[in-house]
């Protein structure tokens, strides 16, 4: 009974790291399936997330406030969202490109911003975070208790999951925004606002993004560290066209990458080669989601940019 | 008879084109008003406007009396205007069910989107006009006569009391736009107007009431069709008189066969079959008109023959040599020259010159030590630039620079002035206006005259009628009937592109 206790408990410390490790990545699916949906693709998101964790680290550090950073996240991000929405819908600037530069000003703003604020270009001041909750504090069982002790942002996510499905697929909002990013014309042919559903959208994208952010920077280090994202907001754009453009695929396929980064994380300092464990949640991820591609399909007007003559 | 709508004074200015010039243009309540005119004439533009898609440089709009202004299709949605346009404006993965209630889904809660009643809903409007569809189905896999009567559907469904329709008839069988026309009817005697685009003069003395003309961006003139016939209002389109287009056929037809395909099987974009085992044969001298619905596997076959789309089973034979292969370049050394239906995009480069545009495919032709000529290029350019009436600034120019109907004329003289056996011409007319269209055709009956084969596909059956020597109706990826022109009447062409059995 022993020996099946202590794999009880490895196999919760694994569940528990790769909710933590699919969080972020899942907070940027939301937003990638928020932007692609309406036909815009938003390379943008890694810089989004990365203005989300400074401002969650700037915001709790002035206020004391750990929830006031989280809302100043989602605000500063969603504003860059609606800059990337500018950018793109209004000055018909290049997706992709705008998306990139959103990426590359995010880097050099927040670095700036670090010397001057914190007076070095690494790292900031430790900040008060949003430390990890038991939502099931009454519970006895071990296991149980090392799978649910997560920062509340990891509850919110599954929040944002769900509504953000039954906004796509049950609500007729859905209805109109799917439809922008399969037939922008025909959408517009209908009467719906779309450049306004893709402004909120983009807005909405941005300031999930941020929360992403927020929650590397608040519930994970109480500090920001310059370029801290490490390319989770690419990887929750891969997560959201595996997931197949749907929020609950695209939270299926950050929680396989959250797995196998919760493996990779078990498996180092083992014999195996360091190189070859930090390869794995990528190769894994990519061979156990190529299935799941072959019927995915992208919104049919995906990157098209539609600009009506008025 | 009150007017519904008024537009007044609409003028739209596009860079370096008046696509509206100051337009007079109403709409009375219960009646069916042509907008008639050439391509380019500017009537695409001026229900654009209408519709709220389109904001003009200068104008005003009233409904009923009270000036509007509208700054999206919602506005003039709201003001009971619906318009259908040429290229449907349908959400492919949508159910029929779901692209008609869009953007007015019935809701519960105002959240949940109320599958029961939108169904319900759907199913009313079609019996209420009696159209059948199959409401479940995802759009993109009905006929283009269905999605259209999706998109009238949409229409009745916001209570349009104005419905535009953009060249409605130009994806329809004969019957099919027989049954429009009854629904187009019974629109009007309830009191409703429709607003009806379209280049055809026929068409549009059969079904309106009132008709008026654009050209080159202008009212010409609006009158009753009662007043006025096809020959008035063709001398106003062009702005001058035109010749009665008569028929040119062959000759004689020959015996000897150019091309010959024996149960060639082609598979379509999406990997379906899109030519399900056709024969047929291409003579000298000979004009074949290729008949039927969009979508019917025309576009496939044509491909196939002149090998830009793989062959999946059958034989094909050029001079009685085997081709079986994706090789085009062997096609064009056969001589076998190709139009596809869409120059703009699978003919024309829109970043190189019009002079390389002009050789392009050909290129080989004018090296020497695999140098190209560019004196011989040039001249060659001119002569063809001459001949077609290609409008351009300089031959040096981008091909993009050159208007829409140009772009086709050079695609044209590109391919007709090759020494060619074979012509395999998709749509030759399709975005060409009257005179350009006569130009066209007259070029293909003199190819034809000089030995050429040439195989024609067009939705456009009065086009078909017209050039052929030949007939061949296809349906579904099946030669439904091949036989000289004269063999046919029209009611057989028109029921078998339909899908009746052989007549």
């Amino acid at each position: 009974m022993q020996l099946d206790n202590s794999t009880l408990l490895l196999v919760a410390a694994i569940l528990g790291a790769t909710w933590r490790m699919a969080t972020p990545i899942a907070f940027a699916a939301m937003g990638a399936a928020y932007s692609e949906r309406t036909g815009v693709v938003n390379l943008g998101l890694e810089g989004m997330m990365l203005v989300g964790a400074m401002a969650a680290v700037v915001g709790s550090d002035k206020t004391g406030n750990p929830y006031i950073g989280l809302a100043a996240a989602f605000i500063s991000a969603a504003l860059i969202g609606v800059l990337f929405a500018f950018l793109v819908l209004k000055l018909k600037g290049d997706q992709v490109v705008v998306g990139i530069g959103i990426n590359i000003m995010a880097l050099g703003l927040t670095t700036v911003l670090l010397s001057a604020w914190y007076g070095n270009r690494g790292s900031s001041d430790l900040v008060t975070g949003i430390p990890a909750i038991n939502l099931l504090g009454s519970t006895n069982n071990e296991a149980v208790k090392i799978i649910f002790s997560q920062s509340p942002l990891a509850y919110l996510l599954i929040g944002v999951v769900l509504l953000s499905w039954f906004i796509f697929y049950k609500s007729p909002f859905g209805f109109r925004l799917r439809a922008i990013g399969e037939n922008p014309a025909a959408a517009d042919a209908a009467g719906i606002r779309i450049v306004a559903i893709q402004f909120l959208c983009l807005a909405l994208a941005g300031g999930l993004a941020g929360i992403g952010g927020a929650y590397l920077s608040l519930s994970q280090t109480s500090q920001f560290v310059r370029d801290m994202i490490g390319g989770r907001g690419f990887m929750g754009l891969s997560a959201n066209i595996f997931g197949g453009w749907n929020p609950l695929g695209g939270f299926g396929a950050s929680a396989l990458f959250g797995f196998f980064m919760a493996i990779q994380m078990r498996l180092a300092g083992t014999r195996i080669p360091s190189q070859i464990v930090q390869m794995m949640p990528y190769l894994l991820t990519v061979l156990a989601l190529i299935p799941a591609t072959r019927k995915s399909r992208a919104p049919a007007s995906l990157g098209v940019p539609y600009h009506p003559e008025r | 008879m009150t007017s519904f709508i008024e537009m007044k004074g609409i003028t739209k200015l596009y860079p370096g084109v008046r696509a509206n010039n100051a337009i007079d243009f109403d709409i009375g309540e219960g009646e069916i008003h042509a907008l008639l005119g050439e391509n380019g004439a500017g009537k695409t533009t001026l229900m654009q406007i209408l519709y709220g898609l389109v904001a003009p440089t200068e104008g005003s709009i009233s409904v009923g009396g009270k000036p509007v202004e509208f700054r999206s299709p919602a506005d003039a949605i709201a003001a009971g205007i619906s318009l259908v346009q040429q290229h449907f404006s349908l959400v492919g993965v949508y159910s029929v069910v779901e692209n008609v209630l869009l953007a007015r889904e019935p809701s519960r809660y105002g959240v949940l989107y109320d599958r029961p009643a939108a169904k319900k809903i759907v199913q009313g409007l079609c019996q209420k006009y009696n159209l059948h569809l199959d409401i479940d189905s995802p759009v993109k896999e009905l006929s283009v006569g269905d999605q259209q009567k999706v998109e009238l559907l949409k229409a009745f469904y916001r209570g349009a009391k104005v419905l535009i329709l953009d060249e409605p008839t130009a994806v329809l069988t004969p019957q099919q736009v027989d049954d429009l026309y009854v629904t187009m009817r019974e629109f009007r005697e309830s009191g409703n107007s429709i607003v009806f685009i379209t280049h055809k003069l026929k068409e549009c003395l059969t079904v309106s009431d009132r008709v008026s003309v654009l050209q080159a961006g202008s009212l010409v003139q609006t009158l009753r069709a009662a007043d006025t016939d096809a020959a008035q209002l063709a001398r106003m389109m062009v702005g001058r008189d035109l010749a009665e287009m008569t028929p040119r056929r062959a000759k004689a037809l020959t015996d000897q066969v150019l091309l010959s395909a024996r149960n060639l099987r082609v598979n379509g974009d999406n990997s379906l079959e899109a030519v399900r085992g056709v024969s047929l044969e291409l003579r000298k001298g000979e004009i074949l008109g290729v008949a039927g619905v969009q979508g019917n596997g025309q576009i496939e076959l044509a491909e196939a023959l002149a090998g830009v789309r793989p062959i999946v089973a059958g034989e094909l034979l050029i001079n009685g040599k085997r081709f079986n292969a994706l090789d085009r370049k062997g096609f064009i050394a056969a001589g076998v020259g190709y139009v596809p239906e869409n120059r703009h995009r699978d003919a024309w480069l829109g970043e190189a010159s019009i002079e390389d545009n002009l050789i392009l495919g050909y290129q080989d032709r004018f090296t020497r030590y695999q140098v190209l000529m560019k004196d011989r290029i040039g001249k060659y350019a001119r002569r063809l630039v001459e001949e077609y009436d290609i409008r351009l600034s300089a031959l040096s120019a981008p091909g993009r620079s050159l208007s829409g109907g140009n772009q086709q004329k050079a695609v044209m003289s590109r391919i007709m002035s090759q020494s060619l056996d074979i012509l395999i011409a998709c749509q030759p007319t399709r975005g060409l206006d009257i005179s350009a269209t006569e130009f066209v055709r007259s070029k293909l009956v003199e190819a034809r005259d000089a030995g050429m084969a040439v195989l024609i596909v067009s939705y456009d059956l009065d086009e078909i009628k017209e050039m052929s020597d030949r007939i061949a109706v296809i349906y579904e990826g099946q030669i439904v009937d091949n036989r000289p022109f004269s063999e046919f009447s029209e009611k057989d062409i028109g029921l078998q592109m339909a899908g009746a059995s052989r007549v």
